[in-house]
C-alpha cells in the first residue's frame, strides 16, 4: 500500500485556487512560510479528513496550490494585498498524512460560553471527512433545559447517554432504538449523576456526583470559577439499573470527580481534592490529585492510590491510553476551560512521572480531551483562537507519550470559527453516525 | 380612477396616522426592539432561523427591525408595513370573491380592519413579528389574486368612510392611551437614556411622583443620581420602602440583566458587566442581539481584551446595520495587543456571587476598584439595612467636601458628635425639631418634618419591626 502511495506520490492531486481574481501575475519568492491562520504548517492529519482551509493572518488575499508527495502534502501559498503589483510566493509548507486511521465522526456540544443561563444547546456530530454537521439532540427536546455530558459506550454510536436537566429530567440512556430516562437521584444512592465514564464492558457506568457552584472574579483574567462543595463517585449497573455509592471513593473529607476507565476496565482513574471550607474565598487552595482505584468483578477493591499532584497544581479529566494518562493541568480548581493557564499533560503509569504535552498546548486554555477508539488520535478543546470560544483540535499520537502538531478541525471557511457564537464542548470520537434523537427524546418530556 | 384614488388616500392616511402615533408614543420602544434584534449574514444564523416555525417572517422581521435602533426608523417602517398589509389585502379582496355576500359588502373596510388589528397587536407585543407574519400572508394572498380577474370594485360609500375612520382613529386612540404601551415606552426611554448615559433624562422620567406607581423604575434613578452626585441628597425623596427597591436583582430577568450589565460597567466591574450581558442574551432567540454584541465590544475594550473586541466586531460586520461601524472598529483595533492580568494567578480573593449586590460592592474595593458610585451605593445599602454603626465606619473612610443630606441624617440618628463630623446646622435643627416632636408624641409633626428624609425611612422600618436600632428617645442621651 505504501509502495503504491510512493509510486503515485509525485502525482499532482489537486490544484486549488482561492481568491484567484485580482491576483498579480508576477510573484516574488519569499524564503519564509506564510503566516496563516489556523496554523496548519507541519501538522499531521489523517487520510480521511475534510480539506484544510486557511487564510493569511494579516487579512491579505491568498491562493494556494497543493501537491502530494508520498505521505506529505505540500502547500504553496501566494499572497498579496489589494492593489499590489506583485504577489509573494511563500516557501511551501508541509502537512503530514498519517497512515493511522481515525474514527469517522466526532460528537460535541454547542453552547454559548456563558454563565448561569443558556438558550440553545445542541449535542451535534460532525463527519471528519466532510464539513457535514448534524444534530443528535438539542435542548428543544426538553423545553430548553440543559443537555450535557454526552458519552458513548466505547465510541459506539448506538449506545450513548447524556443528562437532560429541567422538569422531568434525568439521565437519558440510548441503546439503538430504545431511549429511556432515569433520574439517578431517585434510585439507589439518591445522587444526581454528573461526569460519566462508561466501562469498556458496556455493563457499568460510573458517575461523579457533584454539588457545583460558581463565583465570578472582579476583572481577573479568568471571569468564572466553577467549584464543587461536595462530590462523590457512584456506580451504575446497567443490567439491573441499580446505582450504588462507592464508599472508598466518596469520602466526606475529599472531593472525588472526573472518573475514567483504563482500556481493560480494571482501573478507574479519577481526581480527588481535600474538601475545604468557603471554597469561593479559598479557590486558589483547591488542588486535585490524580488517583486510581482497582475494579474487579463489578466492584472496587482496596484503597485508592494517589498517582500525581501536589499543592502547586490541579488535575482534571484523566484519560488513559497506552500506558499514559492524558490530563488537564491547571494552577488550581476543577473547571479548566476558564483557566487560561490550563494545559494538557501526560502521566506515565510505569515511571509514575508527569510532563506537559508541549506540542498540544498554547497560551490559552486547553481542556477537555478524549482518545480515538484505536488510541492513535486525541481530540481536545482549546481556546487558543480568541480566549473564550472553545474550538476543537485533533492531534496524532506517535506513541511513547509523544504527539504530532495538532490541527484545528477544518471548516468550509475558516471565518466560521470567528463567526460561530458557540463553544465546542466535550469533543468525543465516535465510530459511526448517530441518529437524530430529537423526537425520541422529546417524547420523554411530554 | 376615483375608486383607486380613494384606496390610495386611505393608504396615505393610514401611513401618516401609524407613523405619527409610533413617533409620539412608541419611539423608544422601537429603538429597544432594534437593539434586541439580530440579523447576520452567517451560516449559523440562517440555520438557526430556519429551525424555527415561521422562518421567513422571522428573517424578514429581524432584517427590518435591526434598523429600528435608528431613531424614527421604527415608526416609519411600522407605518410602511401596516400600509402594505392594507394594500396587499385589499388587492386580494378586490379580485377574489368570497362565498359570503356580507364579506363583499365590507370590501376595503376588511383590509383596513386587518391592518389596524395587526398594528394594535404588534404595538402590544414584545416584537413586531406579527406584522411580518401578516405581511407575508397578505403577500401570498395578493400573489394568488394576481391570477384572478379583477372584480367590479365596490363604491366607497359614506358609511364605509365612517367605519374606516372609526377603525383608524380607534386604533390610534387605543395605542396612545393604553397604559401598558405608555409604561413600556417610559421603560424603553429610561433604558435608552441609561445606555446613553443621559442621566438628566433618566431623572426627568423617573421622579419620586412617578415612582409611586412604578417603583421598579427607581433603580435607574438611583444609578443616575450616583452620576449626578445627588444620591446622598435625594435617595429618600423617592418612595423607597425596601432594600430590594434600591437595586434590580433578578438575575434571570431581561430588565435585571440590562440594568446590572450597565451598572457594573459604570462601576468598573467589567467581568460582571459581561456576565450580565451573557445572561441578558439568553432571553433572545439567537442567544445574542445587536445590543449584546455591541456591549460586549464596549466591555471587552474596557477590560483590555482586544481579541474579543475584534471577534465581536467581525461578527457585527456581518450585520447590514452595523457593518460599516464594525469595519471601522476592526481597523482601529487591528494589531492591538491584549492587556489582561496573567492567567493562573489570583490578584485577590475578591469575587462576586449571584444576587448579592452589597457583597459585590465590597468585593470591588477588595479588588482595588475605587468607584465613587460603588462607594456611595455601599453607604446607601448600609443605611437601607439600618447598619448605622457600619455606616459610620464606612463614612469615615471617604473624604467629603460637603456631606450629603441623607448621610447627615444617618449620622445624627446614630448619635455622633455633629461638630466632629461637620454636620450642617440645618440638619441638626431639623433633627432637634423631630426629636422634640417625638418625645411629645406629636406624630403628625414628625411625619411632616421627616418627609423625604432618611429618618422617614428609618422610622417606617422601625414600625415594621425590621430595624432594631433607631432613634434613641432617652432624654439623657447626648443628643
Amino acid at each position: 500500500m505504501r509502495l503504491i502511495k510512493h509510486i503515485t506520490g509525485i502525482t499532482l492531486i489537486a490544484i486549488l485556487l482561492h481568491s484567484c481574481s485580482g491576483a498579480p501575475s508576477e510573484r516574488i519568492p519569499n524564503d519564509s512560510y506564510p503566516d496563516i491562520i489556523p496554523d496548519y504548517i507541519g501538522v499531521t492529519i489523517p487520510e480521511k479528513i475534510a480539506k484544510l482551509t486557511f487564510e493569511m493572518t494579516d487579512g491579505s488575499n491568498c491562493r494556494y496550490e497543493m501537491e502530494r508527495d508520498g505521505d506529505t502534502l505540500w502547500y504553496t501559498v501566494t499572497s498579496w494585498r489589494k492593489g499590489d503589483k506583485m504577489a509573494t510566493l511563500h516557501k511551501p509548507f508541509p502537512v503530514y498524512i498519517s497512515a493511522d486511521p481515525i474514527d469517522p465522526y466526532i460528537a460535541y456540544r454547542l453552547i454559548e460560553p456563558g454563565y448561569e443561563s443558556w438558550h440553545n444547546i445542541v449535542i451535534a456530530q460532525r463527519e471528519l471527512a466532510s464539513y457535514k454537521e448534524s444534530r443528535i439532540v438539542s435542548n428543544r427536546a426538553n423545553d430548553m433545559g440543559c443537555v450535557n455530558c454526552h458519552t458513548f459506550d466505547s465510541g459506539n454510536p448506538q449506545r450513548m447517554l447524556f443528562h437532560a436537566r429541567g422538569k422531568g429530567g434525568g439521565t437519558v440512556f440510548i441503546d439503538e432504538d430504545q431511549v429511556r430516562i432515569i433520574n439517578l437521584a431517585q434510585v439507589g444512592a439518591q445522587r444526581q449523576g454528573t461526569y460519566p465514564a462508561w466501562h469498556p464492558s458496556g455493563r457499568y457506568v460510573v458517575f461523579s456526583s457533584n454539588s457545583t457552584f460558581q463565583c465570578f472574579t472582579v476583572n481577573e483574567f479568568q471571569p468564572i470559577e466553577v467549584y464543587d462543595t461536595a462530590s462523590d463517585i457512584i456506580l451504575m449497573d446497567l443490567q439491573t439499573d441499580s446505582v450504588m455509592l462507592v464508599p472508598q471513593l466518596s469520602l466526606e473529607s475529599r472531593l472525588e470527580t472526573f472518573p475514567a476507565w483504563s482500556e481493560d476496565g480494571s482501573t478507574l482513574y479519577f481526581c480527588s481534592a481535600e474538601a475545604i471550607e468557603n471554597v469561593a474565598n479559598n479557590r486558589g487552595k483547591v488542588h486535585y490529585r490524580l488517583m486510581s482505584a482497582r475494579f474487579e468483578d463489578g466492584q472496587f477493591v482496596g484503597e485508592p492510590e494517589e498517582l500525581f499532584g501536589d499543592d502547586s497544581c490541579s488535575v482534571s479529566f484523566p484519560r488513559y491510553n497506552d500506558g499514559y494518562v492524558l490530563f488537564t493541568h491547571t494552577a488550581f480548581g476543577t473547571f479548566p476551560i476558564w483557566h487560561g493557564e490550563a494545559d494538557l499533560w501526560m502521566y506515565d503509569v510505569e515511571s509514575k512521572e508527569a510532563f506537559p504535552a508541549e506540542i498540544l498546548n498554547s497560551e490559552k486554555a486547553e481542556s477537555y480531551h478524549s482518545w480515538s477508539s484505536n488510541g492513535k488520535w486525541v481530540i481536545f478543546g482549546s481556546r487558543r483562537l480568541d480566549g473564550r470560544y472553545t474550538r476543537v483540535y485533533i492531534a496524532h499520537y506517535k506513541g511513547n507519550g509523544e504527539f504530532d502538531k495538532p490541527f484545528l478541525l477544518p471548516q468550509k471557511n475558516f471565518k466560521h470559527n470567528t463567526l460561530r457564537l458557540k463553544s465546542y464542548n466535550i469533543p468525543e470520537f465516535i465510530k459511526g453516525e448517530v441518529k437524530d434523537y430529537e423526537k425520541a427524546v422529546s417524547k420523554l418530556f411530554k | 380612477m376615483m375608486k383607486n384614488r380613494g384606496k390610495y388616500i386611505i393608504a396615505a392616511l393610514l401611513f401618516a396616522v401609524v407613523f405619527c402615533i409610533g413617533a409620539l408614543f412608541q419611539r423608544y420602544t422601537a429603538i429597544i426592539q432594534g437593539q434586541n434584534s439580530l440579523f447576520l449574514f452567517t451560516g449559523d444564523y440562517f440555520r438557526e432561523t430556519f429551525a424555527t416555525s415561521w422562518p421567513l417572517s422571522h428573517l424578514l422581521e429581524s432584517f427590518f427591525v435591526q434598523f429600528y435602533e435608528i431613531p424614527m426608523v421604527g415608526p416609519l417602517l411600522t407605518a410602511l408595513i401596516v400600509t402594505l398589509i392594507f394594500l396587499l389585502y385589499n388587492f386580494f379582496s378586490q379580485r377574489i370573491s368570497s362565498p359570503f355576500p356580507i364579506v363583499e359588502v365590507f370590501q376595503i373596510v376588511d383590509a383596513v380592519a386587518l391592518s389596524c388589528f395587526s398594528w394594535i397587536y404588534a404595538s402590544m407585543a414584545e416584537t413586531p413579528l406579527i406584522l411580518f407574519k401578516i405581511l407575508l400572508i397578505s403577500l401570498g394572498l395578493a400573489i394568488v389574486a394576481l391570477f384572478a380577474k379583477k372584480k367590479e370594485a365596490a363604491k366607497l360609500k359614506i358609511w364605509k368612510i365612517a367605519v374606516i375612520a372609526l377603525f383608524v382613529t380607534g386604533s390610534a386612540l387605543f395605542i396612545s392611551i393604553s397604559k401598558d404601551i405608555r409604561s413600556d415606552e417610559t421603560t424603553a426611554k429610561v433604558r435608552y437614556a441609561t445606555y446613553k448615559g443621559d442621566w438628566n433624562k433618566v431623572l426627568d422620567n423617573v421622579t419620586p411622583q412617578s415612582s409611586i406607581d412604578r417603583p421598579e423604575m427607581m433603580p435607574y434613578a438611583f444609578l443616575a443620581m450616583g452620576f449626578t452626585g445627588e444620591l446622598g441628597d435625594r435617595l429618600f425623596t423617592y418612595p423607597i420602602k425596601n432594600i430590594e427597591e434600591f437595586d434590580m436583582e433578578g438575575l434571570h430577568t431581561v430588565e435585571g440583566n440590562y440594568f446590572n450589565s450597565l451598572l457594573n460597567y459604570y462601576m468598573g466591574n467589567h467581568n460582571e458587566a459581561i456576565h450580565h450581558i451573557f445572561q441578558y442574551s439568553c432571553h433572545f432567540p439567537h442567544g445574542m442581539t445587536h445590543f449584546s454584541l455591541s456591549q460586549l465590544i464596549r466591555y471587552n475594550n474596557s477590560l483590555g481584551n482586544y481579541t474579543m473586541v475584534r471577534k465581536y466586531a467581525q461578527i457585527l460586520s456581518r450585520s447590514p446595520r452595523y457593518s460599516s461601524s464594525a469595519r471601522k472598529l476592526l481597523k482601529r483595533f487591528e494589531g492591538a495587543q491584549d492587556s489582561l492580568p496573567p492567567a493562573g494567578h489570583l490578584s485577590s480573593s475578591a469575587h462576586t456571587t449571584t444576587n448579592n449586590p452589597p457583597h459585590d460592592l465590597i468585593q470591588l474595593s477588595l479588588a482595588g476598584i475605587n468607584s465613587r458610585i460603588a462607594q456611595e451605593r455601599f453607604l446607601c445599602y448600609l443605611m437601607l439595612q439600618g447598619s448605622l454603626e457600619y455606616f459610620v465606619e464606612a463614612f469615615k473612610i471617604f473624604k467629603w467636601e460637603r456631606i450629603p443630606r441623607h448621610y447627615e441624617e444617618a449620622l445624627l440618628l446614630i448619635g455622633v458628635n455633629p461638630d466632629e463630623f461637620g454636620i450642617s446646622a440645618g440638619s441638626q435643627r431639623l433633627f432637634n425639631v423631630i426629636t422634640s416632636a417625638m418625645m411629645q408624641l406629636d406624630m403628625p409633626t414628625v411625619d411632616r418634618m421627616a418627609k423625604g428624609t432618611y429618618w422617614e425611612y428609618h422610622f417606617y422600618k422601625q414600625k415594621e419591626g425590621a430595624f432594631e436600632s433607631g432613634l434613641d428617645l432617652d432624654p439623657d442621651s447626648k443628643l
